[in-house]
């Protein structure tokens, strides 16, 4: 994982403190915090460094506000709690913007592993702390304690470190120190930028329960819907079930696609603090889970919720292209029932249609066959009167031949015609 | 005063619940709008829609059955919205499922809860009230609070917007 190391611009105080406040703030209300800090101090014996980090997907630069109290040469004890209480509120009444996360540190010197483990044993018992996390960082004993409470939804992120160089050479105690105070800074400003996202989304994502219940519950209905017979549904209904369909689907999109916009924002910060873990290459010591294991799975706790929301919004999605599938089947299905219909109706009235020229033909043949008789008819009374009843009645048979032919012989013309045209 | 009438002359269209676009124009023009003047201008919205349908479907009365008449028309096609009960003087509205609100507020990064509190409330109870002017809208659930749904509760009272 890159993380660059050139942005940051980091001014240590000198010496070895005795306590560390990191304070991490949103970047759009950096520069209003930070000019009140720059104008005043909280009290004298408190120095103040700025550490610059580069932060986030869009590569904004990010600022922490490091401060660090009781800078002396060094003290072979963790300091008391009601020693730095005061200096705490002094600094969060300078800093004019809501913090997104706030580290506190306090710090010790130790001569060698060992009296650092004692140093640590020690100040747990008079300050009534657990720990949470140790390891060996840097040169130094890193531990986190417990919190104390549990956060409120409005609260920063914090976190109570005690960090203890116990390297035999001052300077470098104080060189180590500092370098894993930049780290720390910078964690402090991945992490609270992690948890305030996370924060923002919390009632976001806490729907996902109920909402994908009752949106799975309407789509169960919507299919019971599409299950009835055309003639209940009605086109009206049909028409309601898929702008339904629409609505939701596109509701689902939406939701889908800024919770992946997050979801992305929210791996590349757990990326890079997962990476700056891994720089610290952290040995454990003791039976205690290293702070790099117990962090890192802490903010992996933090994007899971993002991915397990864009999962079941997805599932939705499908479950909703299948019922618009489903819907454009059924429309397909009645349009061929309606189409077998039609040709079904349109056979008979072609049978009967034939039946009728069947008909219309041979009463076309009765009646030329009656004209001829009776122009035959006149022709008889004319040549032999007296004969012409029988000849007439005899000529009929003729007639209808003839009749016959002529019929042919026009139907036969028409054929032709029609088969030219 | 005159900026202000030309900023609260626009009208909602009766999809806005659902349409991005109008709830983007909305947050702009009245974010710095005093919230009061806002659930106004909301609430005479909701109640000039609902005297548009009153009068389409000739709905008569002013009991619970006119306000879920007025109620479902409004909410026609919104699959999140239904009604739970219909009593004698009240309504029971439940939106469940995904908000569109929230959706439309996550996506153009505005204020969810404001947008619930200076548009969406005020709006149905503008809306039911050109049935009763006398209707209560009691929210008694909320999920911009957290709670798994919205429950709106319609009663006729003394006309006001209670949220507990």
């Amino acid at each position: 994982m890159h993380l660059n190391r050139s942005a940051l611009r980091f001014r240590p105080p000198g010496g070895l403190p005795s306590l560390v406040y990191i304070i991490a703030l949103p970047e759009r209300s950096i520069a209003r915090a930070f000019s009140s800090v720059a104008l005043s101090r909280p009290s004298p014996e408190i120095e103040l460094a700025l550490s610059f980090a580069e932060v986030g997907v869009e590569g904004v630069e990010h600022r922490v506000l490091l401060a660090a109290s009781n800078l002396k040469r060094g003290q072979r004890s963790l300091p008391l709690e009601k020693s730095y209480s005061g200096s705490a509120s002094k600094l969060d009444s300078l800093v004019a913007e809501k913090p997104i996360s706030i580290f506190t540190i306090r710090v010790g010197w130790a001569h060698g592993l060992e009296e650092a483990r004692l140093l640590l044993k020690s100040h747990l018992k008079d300050a009534n702390r657990s720990l949470k996390s140790l390891g060996v960082a840097h040169e130094c004993l890193l531990a986190t304690l417990e919190d104390r409470d549990s956060l409120s939804p409005s609260q920063p992120l914090v976190r109570e470190l005690i960090v203890i160089p116990y390297s035999h050479d001052f300077e470098e105690a104080v060189h180590e120190f500092w370098r894993l105070c930049e780290d720390l800074a910078t964690l402090a400003s991945y992490a609270g930028r992690l948890y305030k996202l996370k924060l923002d989304r919390n009632l976001i994502l806490m729907q996902i329960d109920s909402s994908e219940k009752s949106t799975q519950m309407r789509i169960n209905e919507i299919f019971v819907d599409i299950r009835r017979p055309m003639e209940e549904l009605g086109l009206e209904g049909l028409e309601g079930v898929l702008r339904e369909v629409t609505t939701l689907f596109s509701n689902l999109s939406i939701l889908a696609s800024v919770m992946r916009r997050d979801y992305v924002k929210a791996q590349s910060l757990l990326r890079r603090i997962t990476s700056l873990y891994e720089s610290l290459s952290e040995a454990p010591l003791g039976h205690y889970p290293t702070n790099s294991s117990v962090e890192t799975s802490y903010y992996e706790s933090l994007v899971a919720p993002f991915k397990d929301f864009i999962e079941r919004v997805n599932a939705l999605r499908v479950q909703l292209d299948t019922v618009l599938n489903a819907v454009r089947t059924y429309l397909g299905i009645q349009r061929q029932k309606l189409g077998i219909e039609e040709q079904a109706s349109s056979r008979d009235l072609l049978a009967r249609l034939v039946s009728l020229q069947e008909i219309l033909h041979k009463l076309e043949i009765l009646i030329v066959a009656f004209y001829i008789t009776e122009m035959g008819k006149l022709v008889f009374e004319a040549v032999a009167p007296r004969e012409s009843g029988i000849l007439t009645v005899a000529f009929i048979p003729l007639a209808l031949l003839i009749s016959t032919a002529i019929q042919r012989l026009l139907h036969r013309n028409e054929r032709v015609s029609v088969d030219r045209d | 005063m005159y900026v202000q009438l030309i900023t609260l002359s626009i009208t909602l269209p009766r999809d806005w619940f659902v349409n991005p676009q109008v709830l983007s124009e909305f947050y702009e023009r009245f974010k710095d709008v005093p919230p009061e003047e806002i659930k106004r201008f909301s609430y005479n919205q909701g109640l000039a829609l609902g005297r548009s349908i009153v009068e389409r479907l000739k709905i008569e009365g002013d009991d619970g059955e006119a306000m879920a008449a007025v109620l479902r028309e409004a909410l026609k096609g919104e699959p999140t919205a239904r009604i739970v009960h219909v009593g004698k003087r009240s309504v029971l509205l439940r939106n469940s499922g995904f908000c569109p609100l929230m959706t439309a507020a996550l996506s153009l990064g505005l204020p969810w809860a404001w947008l619930c509190e200076v548009l969406g409330w005020p709006f149905f109870h503008g809306l039911v009230s050109a049935v009763n002017p006398k209707v209560d809208m009691k929210m008694i659930r909320r999920r911009a609070k957290g709670d798994p749904c919205c429950d709106h509760l319609f009663e006729v009272g003394e006309g006001r917007l209670i949220l507990p």
